[in-house]
């Protein structure tokens, strides 16, 4: 499997460690329940889901990775960085 | 005060000269060396500051920039690698240039630096680089930071011949020289160390 990082190029997926779900949002603190969610539940869909992706033996940025499930097809990679400010 | 002197990466591990008819391993020692990392949102502004005080066009981008007196590498998003000559000023001096914008980090005894060329040198790194060094798609304008055999490498070109440099950390120089003896030494490998 071969990831495009933005920064580097293509790259083999032995080069990044993954994370999980990039979906997820730190919810405010205090609220237990919205936190339990955060933490514990994730989607898992079968089909393109967005992923984070860290680019460990490359550029150290962290990626977000649109990734089908079903088949491993990458079709898209863009840095995380800023993506709160850009979402 | 006693004076310190420079030791490469590779010292200490023994000159061993092979026939070099495949490959030519020279190591670079004494360059000065500095890590230089952006801050928040002034990525833009670092790479403006960092060329004009060496004189470069300097991008965000994983691309080289060379002078007769500087090399300075992307290795990551508002992040480089700079090499200067022998100049014991030259890093305090970047660090001053950079103040505000970025964080400087003395790197002249953190990284070991080999140059490698000869006609046998593609086959070799092919053994151990994972990424498309063809000469078409990976010209001395650009910078890869990768691994070889476990070890994260910076590698860049120097020339078309092609002459390749490969920095690393310096603790893995031994590892990187058993992995280059292991790939280059059939072929006729000369290691100029020490
Ligand atoms: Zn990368």
């Amino acid at each position: 499997m071969r990831i495009p990082c933005p920064y580097c190029g293509p790259r083999d997926s032995s080069e990044f460690a993954y994370l999980g779900d990039a979906a997820p949002r730190r919810p405010a603190d205090g609220d237990a329940a919205a936190m339990a969610t955060y933490v514990y539940l994730r989607d898992n869909p079968a089909g393109p889901m967005e992923e984070l992706w860290y680019h460990a033996y490359g550029c150290r940025a962290w990626l977000v990775v649109r990734r089908d499930t079903r088949d491993h097809a990458v079709t898209g990679a863009r840095l995380a960085a800023g993506r709160e400010a850009s979402a | 005060m006693a004076d310190l002197v420079h030791r490469g990466g590779y010292a200490g591990l023994g000159r061993r000269v092979g026939s070099g008819d495949g490959v030519v391993a020279v190591e670079q020692a004494g360059l000065a060396a500095a890590t230089v990392i952006a801050r928040r949102g002034k990525a833009e502004a670092a790479a403006a500051r960092l060329g004009g005080h060496l004189g470069l066009a300097v991008a965000d981008a994983a691309k080289r920039a060379v002078s007769p007196a500087a090399t300075v590498l992307g290795t990551g998003p508002g992040t480089w690698l700079v090499f200067g000559g022998e100049d014991p000023g030259f890093v305090a001096g970047l660090a001053a240039a950079l103040a505000g914008l970025a964080a400087v980090i003395d790197q002249s005894d953190g990284q070991a630096v080999l140059h490698l060329s000869g006609a046998r040198l593609p086959e070799a790194l092919e053994k151990g680089v994972r990424i498309d060094l063809d000469p078409a798609r990976f010209t001395p304008e650009d910078v890869a930071v990768t691994s070889i055999a476990h070890i994260g490498v910076t590698l860049w070109k120097i020339d078309a011949a092609p002459t390749f440099a490969v920095a690393l950390p310096r603790s893995y120089a031994g590892s990187f020289r058993h992995w280059l003896e292991a790939s280059a030494g059939p072929a006729g490998l000369a290691v100029v160390s020490d």
